[in-house]
């Protein structure tokens, strides 16, 4: 993850914001959902982010003009109005910015553990996690044997054109390097730092 | 929220990460793969058996299956390319989901796999998928039970955010352990910038570690017999065009196919409870002779759901509070447009314009998608545009959507993106011949769907994994001319 943080005029705009997107029972985890939306925006692209934060910062300022008051300091009918004068906006950068709040606000809030009313599901999700299954075949056509980690460097079969000595320096934790070599007798030796 | 919700834990022996590379790094093998999805990891399978000494990069990180868990926006941050938010520019612009992460897009895929005889249990069918069915067959129409690549599936429905019981056979649990197991080194973590060459003839790939917060790490270079580019049809291009490769027909990058989706959330009296039971258990056929592949239901989560609406406030509170009685259903159309990958700033970049004809077929599609819906008893229908029309009757949609929508109002996704590198064998219209070899160039394989000629009409996973093998099939029997 970036670790990516809005700024702190974003970050009180989106705060101000909860309530005017999210249902009325999230109002109380506008901090949660501020923070979530921040894990979002962190995970896409550098442009889309910095694109966000002028957009909020635009956005801040915009309702001097119209309420004379930053956006994030308005509450109630101003907060809700202002907004949909975005949703509604002369252009379509007003529209996209006022649209993409409204996905990532409903994102993050419903990703809130005390939104994600659904009847069973986080159960449900616990008792699949208590079957999971091994995590992958050696073979898919050899049916349900386990992956043989420790035999991972063994090669079946090696033609003599094949036939060559491999080095690549990938040190390991540990600071040791792996050596891989093949030799004629289609013996492939791997000798591994410890990891 | 904890801020890396997957854990890197224990890796089998042969699975490097950026923890293990800890300056500027030469490798040296016979084949060397980039990407690790359908293409890639059935590549580097086949090969490695075959006694290839065969090196996997993957840009994505290395999870396992406990490392899936409920927790939907964290999946799709890790396991999806810059977490779900890439676009088709267009009008209307087209959302994309690529995986990221060793095992790619089968990580994050629905598991639709047309080769494999292994049908869903009964039990793991969930009531959305028996009221497509019931709507189905109340109209008469061809449906028929998907073919999915799962060993066991319990109908957890989280296909999408990587499989959390390892039920679904996604190349993370099949090819790349198999890929392991004969000795073929998957380095994760690595991003691959140019593929180098000598003259036309590729010599290795030049990449460096990614880290987690997207800065660069020390360079990793890779030095090969030969190359396979297998990172799909989105980057395989940018990856030819930032690496001097430019096919004599000039097609690299262009014949874009997505075949464009679009979905209505259906609301039913009864309960639903669409998150239990297989992803996309049925799929309606009906009408794929006329460009519409695929009718399908499919679960989404309630944060991913109530993203998708454009209701806010009490309102959206109000519709999600139906959460349990939805049924979220999609169609696949077989688009007759095509696309463009540009590679700007050596990134690419995907454009893609919706034709008239793609848009009235989806239209066309949605009518007859709420008619089904409605046979199968939902009380109404929310349509896939920016306003979020409501339709309360099969006559209703069907008045509605008999008028043309302009472009912008729609609301297009795809996870099929496909024919960046078509293959043929004509090299003046062709960029690979069939078997995946780059025209003009020596030693240079393309195995992902970027080889597509047009779209399929179909989910393309089972197809790019046939193709890649048919692709190792012709390394194998080539050893002489390309592999010393």
């Amino acid at each position: 993850m970036t670790g990516f943080t809005f700024s702190n005029a974003s970050r009180a705009v989106l705060c101000s914001l909860v309530p005017v997107v999210c249902p009325p029972e999230a109002h109380d985890l506008a901090a949660a959902i501020v923070d979530h939306m921040a894990l979002t925006v962190g995970a896409s692209p550098a442009l889309l982010r910095r694109g966000i934060e002028a957009g909020l910062r635009t956005y801040d300022l915009g309702a001097l003009l119209r309420h004379g008051r930053r956006a994030r300091s308005l509450t109630g009918d101003a907060a809700e109005r202002y907004f949909r004068s975005w949703e509604r906006g002369p252009t379509p950068l007003h529209r996209q910015l006022a649209h993409a709040i409204n996905q990532l606000m409903s994102l993050s809030c419903y990703e809130q553990p005390a939104m994600m009313d659904r009847r069973g599901h986080e159960e449900a999700a616990d008792g699949l996690r208590r079957r999971r299954a091994p995590s992958g075949r050696a073979d898919p056509r050899a049916g349900s044997a386990p992956p043989r980690a420790e035999e991972g460097a063994r090669v079946r079969e090696t033609r003599s054109d094949l036939i060559s000595l491999r080095m690549a320096d990938v040190r390991t934790k540990s600071g040791r390097f792996v050596v891989r070599a093949t030799n004629v007798r289609d013996i492939d030796v791997a000798i591994r730092g410890h990891r | 929220m904890a801020a890396v919700a997957l854990h890197e834990g224990q890796r089998p022996s042969g699975v490097f990460t950026r923890h293990d590379i800890h300056g500027d790094t030469v490798i040296d093998c016979d084949v060397v793969v980039v990407g690790s999805g359908a293409g890639g990891a059935t590549v580097a399978a086949e090969l490695a058996e075959a006694g290839i000494d065969t090196v996997v990069l993957e840009e994505g990180s290395y999870y396992q299956t406990r490392d899936f868990t409920a927790d939907t926006s964290a999946m799709v941050r890790q396991l999806y390319r810059d977490g779900g938010a890439t676009m088709a520019i267009g009008n209307p612009p087209i959302m994309f989901q690529e995986g990221r992460a060793v095992g790619g897009s089968t990580v994050i895929n629905g598991g639709m796999s047309w080769r494999t005889p292994d049908p869903i249990h009964t039990d793991a069918i969930g009531n959305d998928n028996w009221l497509l069915k019931k709507g189905a067959d109340a109209k008469g129409w061809k449906i028929i039970g998907n073919l999915r690549n799962q060993a066991h599936c319990v109908g957890s429905n989280r296909c999408a955010f990587g499989c959390p019981t390892g039920a679904k056979q996604s190349a993370l649990v099949s090819y790349i352990p198999r890929a392991l197991h004969y000795g073929a080194r998957v380095y994760a973590d690595v991003c691959v910038d140019r593929i180098s060459r000598h003259g036309k003839r590729a010599t290795g790939v030049l990449g460096h570690v990614r880290h987690p917060d997207g800065t660069r790490g020390p360079n990793v270079a890779v030095r090969a017999k030969l190359v396979v580019s297998a990172c799909g049809a989105i980057h395989t291009p940018a990856l030819l065009e930032r690496s001097g490769f430019r096919s004599p027909s000039g097609l690299v990058g262009h014949n874009l196919s997505l075949h464009p989706n679009v979905k209505v959330v259906a609301i039913f009296d009864e309960d639903v409870t669409g998150w239990k039971g297989a992803h996309q258990a049925f799929q309606v056929r009906e009408f794929d002779e006329q460009g519409l592949g695929v009718f399908a239901a499919v679960n989404l989560p309630p944060s991913v759901l109530a993203m998708s609406f454009p209701h806010r406030g009490a309102q959206l509170g109000a519709l999600m509070q139906q959460y349990n009685h939805m049924v979220t259903a999609g169609l696949l159309c077989e688009d007759t447009a095509t696309g463009r990958v540009r590679t700007i700033g050596g990134r690419p970049q995907a454009f893609y314009q919706l034709s008239k004809h793609d848009a009235q077929t989806m239209q066309r599609g949605l009518a007859l998608l709420c008619e089904l819906l409605f046979a199968a008893g939902a009380k109404r229908v929310l349509l896939p545009f920016g306003h979020a029309k409501e339709v309360a009757s099969a006559d209703e949609a069907h008045r509605l959507l008999d008028r043309p929508i302009p472009p912008h109002g729609w609301e297009v996704v795809t996870v099929h993106m496909m024919g960046t590198a078509r293959m043929g064998g004509d090299r003046s219209a062709a960029v690979t011949d069939t078997h995946g070899l780059v025209h003009d160039a020596d030693r240079l394989i393309v195995a992902d769907a970027s080889l597509f000629p047009t779209p399929i009409r179909v989910n393309p996973m089972e197809t790019i994994m046939a193709l890649a093998t048919r692709a190792a099939a012709h390394v194998i029997d080539n050893t002489r001319r390309l592999l010393q």
